[in-house]
């Protein structure tokens, strides 16, 4: 399966890594590399996306639903590790 | 504040909406962005295996670390329930999303592979949205929820863009843990984001 397979590729790169396999000005460089990559791919996803018209009709509904995953994440996950860890953490 | 993925991702949507580019092109777009998430994979990798204060600071951390970083996962997924049910959002959609904690590209390839272009425009938007907000609210996360709290809400993003601005709000002594779950979490939600997208989905959903 995919999943097994991004392991893998992850795995692979850490050992690289960790062990300095490729040339150390790439290594240096890797997060500029990085965030090439991301770019690359996010440029692909958004003419995929562009490529499916409707669902840009429905942009006003996704742009809603968005906005309400972030808050309410972000309050739960606030609000959950303030409990995992108790009076600990109190400043 | 970096918007330069939201312009990417714009400039792409108008080229593909425009259908300038012929479709037979189009087509091997989704085997380009497979092969390019390995690649990516690798890079994390490399990324993750050279820093060597990284592997220290887990070793340091140990159980405090992984609590903090795994109840704001669980908060997350619980925050995007309750947010599901309010817009009447598919939970597959809205869980997977909220689990992505701020990693917006992960989220949305992974979505985009096991859902669709829908299903990753929201992962894309609300992750893109999570980081904002954060580093924008810091100040005010930090005075309710405390330094747990900041580091929990930044999910992913603990470990780069969001943490000098935690350091800032709670101080420097939660540089390490906040690193440190920031990781945990980078390392979890690309499996977990495809992993609950798929028992959701397949539950109907």
């Amino acid at each position: 399966m995919d999943i097994a397979l991004f392991a893998i590729a992850l795995a692979f790169g850490i050992f690289i890594g960790k062990n300095r396999i490729a040339p150390d000005w790439l290594i240096e460089r890797i997060d500029k590399v990085l965030t090439m990559v991301i770019y690359v791919l996010i440029f692909l996803i958004g003419m995929e996306v562009g490529s499916y018209r409707e669902v840009l009709e429905n942009i006003g509904s996704i742009g809603i639903k968005s906005i309400a995953i972030a808050l309410l994440s972000i309050a739960g996950s606030a609000y959950f590790s303030k409990l995992a860890t108790g009076r600990k953490m109190k400043s | 504040m970096n918007l330069r993925p939201f312009l990417v991702l714009i400039i792409g949507i108008l080229i593909g909406y425009s259908k300038i580019i012929p479709k037979n092109i189009i087509e091997l777009n989704s085997s380009a962005i497979r092969l390019a998430l390995f690649a990516l994979f690798i890079v994390i990798g490399i990324d993750m295996g050279r820093e060597k204060r990284l592997w220290e600071s887990l070793k340091e951390l140990k159980s405090r670390v992984f609590i903090i970083a795994f109840a704001g996962l669980a908060g997350s997924l619980a925050g995007g329930a309750v947010a599901s049910l309010l817009t009447n959002t598919p939970f597959s959609t809205g869980i997977a999303s909220a689990a992505g904690s701020g990693y917006y590209s992960i989220t949305t390839l992974m979505l985009k592979e096991v859902a669709g272009p829908s299903q990753a425009l929201i992962g894309f938007l609300s992750n893109l949205l999570r980081e904002l907000i954060v580093i924008v609210g810091m100040p005010l996360i930090a005075k309710i929820w405390g330094k747990a709290g900041c580091v929990g809400a930044a999910g992913a993003t603990a470990m780069d863009t969001a943490l000098p601005f935690i350091i800032k709000s709670v101080g420097k002594e939660i540089g390490v843990l906040s690193f440190a779950s920031g990781v945990i979490i980078t390392i979890t939600v690309p499996f977990i984001v495809p992993a609950i997208y798929r028992i959701l989905s397949s539950l109907g959903w």
